[in-house]
């Protein structure tokens, strides 16, 4: 094979926006994400750093800023996610639909900011089959998940008794929201009655930032803007005592801010405040008990792992911090023997991950349904190069607690709770928000390829991209901004490049593009009026020959719409038995479209990994393909010689063909699926892409961080090695992701010979896009994420010594 | 024979055990100093032959034996002495046969000396000398274990290292560590019956070398420093291994299941903690008695105090000079830090403010390559003994060389000092004219990348006090920015002369003409009388006849010979091989004494009467010194060619006679390499054999290139020299403070005070009442105020008198 020209190019806006919330899911499976625009992530918990997905993004209203994410449980549906509400600084209280991908407002604004939520723990004795529909975590400070007896053997003292349980309330989930005008309200939710106010608790001087429950639901912590901690009792909404954090009784002036709370089920209770400073205290009381200042900006979130002897903290100044339980041994043990033991907590370590500050926490244990054994213990040998073959699974038990952080820099960084220190944490988002790039060769604007870049921000540009010698020159042709702002959920360009669409949150637009004959502008945009009574969608997508636009709706239908003549030709309903005549709509939202190049079949596929085969030569769905190994699909299309097979590559590093006609697994995925190079299955940064070479049998499988060729005419080499060199001009900027990056860079400058299968090749920058031009051409989008970070608000200044 | 100038911080110092009395290793002896006046009181002598390297004070048992006073000290000589350190008596002495460089006897603390049945065991860091040196692999280092009751070594060893190292031990005696590259070895010892196999070994781990440790006075808890600048700490250290009984250990929960945050390699310890702050290596670590607080300091010379429970640090900066060693006392408002430039600073422990400073000389730094050449360290003030010393932190150094202090410090440089890599600022040249009323400085700022570079003169005159210098004129690059070759006082007058590699020489005098009722500074300034150059040669060497009617300027290879106040050029001498480095006059003959220093070295005596080479030596010559009424000369010269590298740096002090190219005598010196040699004259009120001989006799000091000395008489063989001198300076131990005293302060004893000031002539030359008292009486202070101020400087006319009395007294 030819060599293989990679032009890079880094001319597209990039602005991904901050976290400000995580929340665990009541299963643990899960952890949803909050950014400061409005949208909410649902990340699939991976046991290593190697399967993380992000399964759903769903735009919400870009004006309500989420202060703090629940998870609430759900009696009546025994799904393990459980619902999963936001406060929101507008003082409204929404509940994120995972169903339907949409923001529900069910608490209309009372009027002040609500800067924190927390959910009553509570054990479901009505459902005692139902393990894992416990209580789960709150905004900030997000608990982990239940303390189930799983997650207990893993931690020698549990003594979690049974008895400290909560009655059942049969009304519902008690939530108190912590209010800008110093009240605490609490509310109930429950599936009959929704959100029911049940009252409030007495109005005090400041403002209520954080909340939380006592383990036993019998007591409530708030903590204030005056550098007040107090304490009430639930029942009859007392104050119990109050504690004055400022350090030495001191400086508990306005300035002091509570930011974060967390009660152990030891009955501690500990505080993060803006001066910096972690402290435990007695939760009967109120008397300190220690006090650590390792932070040097505001903490920001705390927590802790199911046995609770450990406990996290983050801080505006990047920093996450370790501290730890620990016995205070006498030096002299004759004396020591029968004295009453004191434990103390410890400041262990930091991890400084994030450049930017730390806003949000979450615990998880996540427990796969995937059997990987655990693995076994290497023994370390010290050489002097280090080995190229690295385990992923270091630190990935199955139900090893793991500990999310996210900040101010858009990332999401994974760390092993259990061993902090020992291993470097794992960026699990190496591109956030990035734009969504669609390639079009062959347009008929001079042949050129045209681009859509869809913005999370709310607008999607078309690009020219020429090739002028060797370089990639993009050149914007047109830019639409949805109406008022709001998101655009997708879009799709047609192949000719003259037509392309997007939807919003209300309905889905159609636009042409045409050659300008007069005036200066080179080119139109006209919009087409698409028929009325089009929902919003999920997904939408031109059909090969660009007479069909298809869409799949927010209702759960597929709607095929005639370009031409503008009517709607088609509605598909997704169904999981073929033969079933039920009409109604009841599959989760398809996210995700394909259609093949001869115009015959149409992919979709939910965020759970079903897909869905349409044929639409006789309009009728063809197959249901049930996800693979549980996993989602990360990645699919139709190769464009070929329409009858379909690739698709899912969370856990698998790809797939599926021979369409046949209704089975391609002959290729039937021989090698189960027999992928270990260095695939632990492929670099989740999948986000496919690009079939034009006129071969093989694809590039990218992530952001690299992409790895297939040839499926070609046979898997089981444990080849490739030995990827150093590359010594690694500039240390780069130096802080995790290791694999810095073993397996090569620069991307360099032109990779593709004589073997699986070759890998890594990223230098983030990519966004790959996609070829030509047969050997390929077209790389990314951008340093140097250039990403200027555009975030400064971080805490640091002074370094000696400056 | 004095000698004089030993490192003071070579080796950790020790209090005593009423916290009174500083024992610090000085070289071969070990010297104890009072904490109260920071004078020193005794010396232990004659039990080592070789360094002494730690020193362990034997803790009081029982209230009775409050007033014992005996130590333990090690040494490089393997020896290991018992002294009553009261008296300055050597008890015991145990031979070892190996070199010890480290020793802790941590039995000490528990059993107490009383108990005279029990046996001592000395935990020693040896060096084994068996090994060659050349194998650089090989095992030097050796722990070992010795019974000092019967003096036998017991058991085998405890571990070797690469090197020695130091031995560490807990607060009861129950724990020893040393670090051993990247690991800290922990032993716990069985504070009864010991036996060699119940001692039980952990090791822990790190990824840096580190250099030190520390354990916690009662906690389980043990911190390392890295030279990287961490501090680690570990938790509940030996938690399995160090367990004492099974069932004690089966009835915690088993701690193995849980992970342990922060341990390498599954070590024996519960959690680890990294705290970093410094820079570059840990040099001490050290816990508080109370457990709260830990001490760390380094090479950026800040103590850095952490609160272990909170992680909050404190600092106590600008001690200017890096860190070695942090000792507490048992008095707990008391302990001590010692600093690389050789000083030891007593510090009032909350407030950790300096209240005694014991000042070694400071030692030698090295100056940027480039301007190597041209600089000198050491200058000598002749008549009362003093050498004046130039130091890293931009200071000279005012050292009595027969009483072995620090007399003063003159600042040069207004910049606060801060220990580096790189050299930015440097005092170059230190000349002190003949009588020591004038200094002159020359200090240079090495430009940044080509910019702000600076050459600095300055003169000094000599205040009130001994040694105590006031800066008089500045002038910036005397010479543009040519380099400074050297400095030059005229004896007799206010003359100095400076010569430069840019090819002239300036003849500076004090502008004394111009009014000298006049005491505004301007117009008593230096100025440049006259400039002079020889066919535009660098200059490299000038110096005065003694009578001061002669320059001798020395152009690359010529003598030129001038006349300073006509600046006339008035005969040129002959050539040498290569550059001549210095120029000396031979008293007061016509003589002249050269040297060069390049690749040919020439030691060269020339006569000016016939302007001709008089005899010469082809002798490394690093210094030269010329009596000033003698026709004589000495000069120090390295065995090794300059060139040499790895040249061990012997030498030979010669005793020339200028009419003889024979040397009178010769005494063969270590560490010659930049040393210096200077005649001083016997001082006579120190001196009892010069003023019996009525002959003022001259004695040679040698300082070597570590900054110590030896002053000894070069007309005769033995030791004449008495140490007696010194005694004189021993301070009077204060009484003990009690009570009330104790906090604040003595009580004024007026009557006994009123007696004195009958006695004692007293003849004020200002009247102070007289400034005191005049003035509105709105504007004056109270009476009280006034009238303390007035007895004070009344008082202090006194106690200076009274303190002359008493050395009177002693003699």
């Amino acid at each position: 094979m030819e060599k293989l020209r990679i032009h890079w190019n880094s001319s597209v806006e990039w602005k991904p926006s901050a976290v400000v919330a995580l929340a665990t899911s009541a299963d643990g499976l899960r952890v949803a994400a909050a950014r400061e625009d409005g949208s909410v992530e649902i990340w699939l918990v991976s046991p290593g750093s190697v399967g993380w997905h992000c399964q759903l993004t769903v735009q919400g209203v870009p004006s309500s800023r989420v202060s703090s994410l629940v998870w609430c449980c759900s009696s009546l549906k025994s799904e393990g996610a459980g619902r999963l509400l936001s406060s929101n600084i507008d003082g409204t209280i929404s509940e994120w639909d995972l169903y339907s991908l949409n923001q529900k407002v069910i608490l209309d604004s009372i009027g002040v900011s609500i800067w924190q939520i927390s959910a009553e723990p509570s054990v479901d004795f009505m459902h005692p089959d139902v393990t894992d529909s416990k209580l789960v975590a709150n905004g900030h400070t997000s608990h982990d998940a239940p303390s189930d007896c799983e997650s207990c053997l893993n931690d020698g003292d549990d003594e979690y008794d049974e008895l400290d349980h909560p009655t059942t309330k049969t009304d519902g989930q008690r939530l108190v929201l912590a209010c800008d005008d110093g009240c605490i309200r609490m509310y109930k939710i429950s599936d009959k009655d929704g959100f029911i106010y049940s009252r409030s608790f007495p109005r005090v001087s400041g403002r209520i930032l954080s909340v939380t429950w006592s383990h036993d639901a019998k007591f409530v912590f708030s903590g204030s803007s005056d550098g007040l901690i107090r304490c009430w009792d639930a029942a009859s909404f007392h104050e119990k005592y109050r504690i004055t954090a400022g350090l030495g009784g001191l400086g508990s002036g306005p300035e002091l801010c509570i930011w974060s709370l967390l009660f152990l089920r030891s009955g501690t209770l500990v505080s993060g405040d803006s001066t910096g400073s972690v402290q435990f205290w007695d939760g009967n009381y109120g008397t300190l008990m220690q006090a650590h200042a390792y932070h040097k900006g505001d903490v920001n979130a705390l927590a802790t792992i199911p046995s609770q002897n450990r406990v996290f903290s983050a801080g505006s100044d990047g920093q996450v911090i370790l501290y730890k339980l620990t016995e205070e041994m006498s030096i002299s043990e004759e004396k020591g023997i029968c004295q009453e033991k004191l434990f103390k907590w410890i400041y262990v370590g930091y991890i400084r991950a994030h450049t930017h500050d730390v806003r949000a926490l979450a615990m998880t244990v996540p427990i796969s349904r995937e059997d990987i054994s655990p693995e076994e213990k290497i023994v370390k040998v010290r050489r002097q190069e280090k080995p190229v073959e690295f385990s992923y699974h270091k630190w990935a038990h199955l139900g090893v607690p793991m500990l999310i952080s996210g900040g101010d820099d858009a990332k999401l960084i994974a760390y092993s709770a259990r061993e902090f220190t020992q291993f470097s944490p794992h960026d699990i988002c190496p591109a956030p928000q990035r734009p969504l790039i669609k390639l079009v060769n062959d347009t008929v604007s001079d042949g050129d390829s045209m681009m859509l870049v869809q913005q999370s921000s709310g607008w999607i540009d078309v690009l020219q991209v020429k090739l002028i010698g060797k370089k990639v020159v993009t050149q914007l042709l047109a830019r639409v901004k949805s109406k008022g702002s709001s998101k655009i959920i997708c879009s799709a360009i047609s192949s000719s490049g003259m037509l392309f669409a997007y939807s919003d949150q209300k309905k889905p637009c159609l636009f042409e593009l045409k050659k300008a004959e007069v005036g200066k502008s080179k080119w139109i945009i006209n919009k087409i009026q698409l028929p009325k009574r089009l929902p919003y969608a999920h997904s939408i997508i031109f059909s090969a020959d660009s007479s069909y636009l298809m869409l799949a709706g927010h209702d759960r239908k597929i709607y095929v719409v005639d370009i031409k003549g503008l009517e709607l030709v088609d509605t598909f309903v997704p169904q999981r038995k073929l033969d079933s005549m039920n009409l109604q709509p009841d599959e989760p939202p398809m996210t995700r479209m394909c259609t093949s190049a001869d115009g015959q079949w149409l992919a979709a596929i939910n965020c759970f990994g079903d897909i869905y085969i349409f044929n639409l030569e006789i309009n009728r769905q063809h197959w249901f393909i049930s996800r693979m190994n549980d996993a989602s699909i990360t990645a699919a299309d139709f190769p464009p010689k070929n329409s009858n097979v379909f690739v698709v590559t899912t969370s856990s590093n698998e790809v797939f063909i599926f021979d369409l006609e046949a209704k089975q697994l391609g002959e290729w995925s039937k021989q090698n699926t189960n027999h992928l190079p270990r260095r695939f299955q632990e492929f670099p940064g989740e999948i986000i892409g496919l690009s079939f070479l034009p006129s071969s049998l093989s694809v590039i499988i990218y992530s952001s961080r690299a992409m790895c060729l297939i040839d499926f005419g070609m046979p898997i080499v089981q444990e080849e090695k490739v030995q990827i060199g150093l590359d010594p001009s690694s500039d240390k900027n780069e130096r802080n992701k995790t290791n694999w990056a810095k073993r397996k860079r090569k620069s991307h400058e360099q032109k990779s010979s593709n004589t073997k299968n699986f070759d890998f090749f890594v990223f230098k920058d983030p990519a966004l896009f790959v996609g070829h031009l030509s047969d050997n051409s390929l077209l790389l989008m990314g951008k340093q994420w140097l250039d990403v970070a200027r555009n975030f608000d400064a971080p805490i200044h640091r002074h370094i010594f000696g400056t | 024979m004095i000698t004089g100038g030993q490192r003071f911080v070579a080796s950790p110092p020790a209090f005593s055990q009423d916290g009174k009395k500083l024992l610090v290793c000085t070289g071969c002896t070990v010297s104890i100093y009072s904490v109260s006046t920071g004078m020193q009181i005794t010396e232990l002598e004659g039990g080592h032959t070789d360094r002494v390297t730690s020193v362990v004070v034997v803790p009081v048992g029982a209230p009775s034996s409050k007033f014992m006073s005996y130590c333990w000290t090690s040494s490089l000589d393997g020896t290991i002495c018992y002294w009553d350190f009261a008296s300055a008596e050597l008890i015991k002495k145990v031979k070892i046969q190996f070199p010890v460089h480290s020793m802790v006897i941590p039995s000490l603390s528990t059993i107490g000396s009383t108990e005279e049945g029990s046996n001592l065991y000395a935990f020693l860091s040896v060096e084994d000398i068996n090994k060659p040196a050349s194998e650089k692999k090989a095992l030097h280092g050796q722990v070992r274990i010795y019974n000092l009751k019967n003096q036998k070594p017991v058991g085998g060893l405890l571990t070797e290292t690469r090197n020695p190292e130091i031995l560490y031990a807990s607060k009861n005696g129950e724990f020893l560590g040393i670090s051993n590259k990247r690991k800290l070895h922990i032993w716990r010892i069985p504070a009864n019956n010991f036996r060699f196999d119940e001692i039980k070994k952990i090791k822990l781990h790190h990824t840096k070398k580190l250099t030190c440790l520390a354990f916690h006075s009662t906690l389980r808890m043990v911190a390392g420093g890295d030279d990287t600048g961490r501090i680690l700490i570990w938790y509940n250290f030996g938690r399995e291994k160090f367990a004492q009984n099974l069932q004690n250990l089966k009835g915690t929960k088993n701690p193995s299941d849980e992970a342990k945050p922060g341990v390498r390699n599954n070590d024996d310890v519960d959690s680890c903690t990294t705290w970093h702050w410094h820079p570059s290596e840990v040099k001490f670590l050290h816990f508080s008695s109370d457990g709260a607080y830990l001490y760390s300091g380094g090479n950026e010379g800040v103590i850095v105090v952490w609160q272990i429970d909170t992680g909050k640090k404190k600092f106590k900066p600008r001690l200017g000079s890096p860190l070695l060693y942090f000792t507490e006392s048992p008095d707990p408002s008391l302990s001590c830090v010692s600093c690389s430039d050789n000083h030891i600073h007593l510090l009032k422990m909350p407030t950790m403010d300096i209240s005694k400073s014991i000042s070694g000389i400071k030692p030698p730094f090295s100056f940027p390559l480039k301007h190597e050449g041209s600089c000198t360290q050491v200058a000598f003030e002749q008549t009362t003994g003093l050498v004046a010393v130039s130091t890293e932190d931009y200071c000279v150094q005012f050292y009595s060389l027969f009483d072995n202090h620090e007399v003063s410090e003159v600042q040069v440089c207004k910049r606060n000092f801060q220990p580096a890599d790189d050299v930015m600022l440097y005092v170059a040249l230190v000349a002190i004219s003949l009588d020591g009323s004038l200094m002159a400085t020359i200090d240079v700022t090495i430009p940044e990348e080509k910019l702000g570079g600076l050459v600095c003169l300055k003169y000094w005159t000599r205040g009130s006090l001994v040694a105590e210098y006031l800066l008089s004129t500045v002038i910036y690059e005397p010479h543009s920015d040519a380099q400074v070759s050297s400095l030059a006082f005229r004896p007799g007058h206010n003359m100095a002369v400076t010569s430069s590699y840019g090819g002239d020489f300036k003849v500076w005098v004090h502008g004394s003409h111009a009014g000298r009722n006049n005491e505004s500074m301007q117009r008593t300034g230096w100025r440049c009388q006259s400039v002079g150059s020889y066919k535009g040669k660098p200059l490299t060497a000038a110096v005065f006849s003694a009578d001061g009617s002669i320059l001798a300027i020395a152009a690359e290879t010529m003598i030129t010979l001038w006349d300073p106040d006509s600046n006339i050029l008035v005969a040129m001498i002959g050539d040498t091989l290569s550059p001549i480095t210095k120029l000396s006059f031979v008293g007061k003959s016509e003589y002249l004494v050269s040297y060069t220093h390049s690749l040919k070295p020439q030691l060269s005596v020339w006569s000016t009467s016939n302007l001709a080479l008089y005899w010469s030596h082809g002798i490394v010559t690093e210094a030269v010194s010329c009596s000033h009424d003698e026709s004589q000369f000495a000069v120090l010269a390295l065995l090794s060619s300059p060139g040499d590298a790895d040249a061990k740096g012997n030498g030979v002090i010669f005793f020339f006679h200028v009419e003889d190219p024979v040397p009178v005598a010769t005494w063969t010196v270590t560490k010659a390499k930049g040393g210096s040699l200077a005649f001083l004259p016997a001082n006579p009120s120190l001196h009892e054999s010069s003023a019996t001989n009525g002959v003022n006799q001259l004695l040679l000091v040698f300082m070597n290139g570590k900054h110590e000395y030896t002053i000894f008489n070069p007309h005769k063989e033995e030791n004449i020299i008495s140490k007696n001198s010194r005694k004189s300076q021993a301070a009077q131990d204060e009484a003990e403070r009690l009570g009330y005293t104790s906090i604040y302060g003595d009580l004024s004893n007026s009557n006994a005070k009123h007696n004195h000031f009958q006695e004692v002539p007293f003849a004020p030359s200002e009247r102070p009442w007289e400034t005191i008292f005049s003035g509105s009486s709105h504007a004056l202070p109270p009476l009280t105020k006034l009238c303390t101020s007035f007895f004070e400087s009344l008082l202090e006319k006194r106690l200076e008198n009274s303190n002359e009395m008493i050395i009177d007294a002693d003699l």
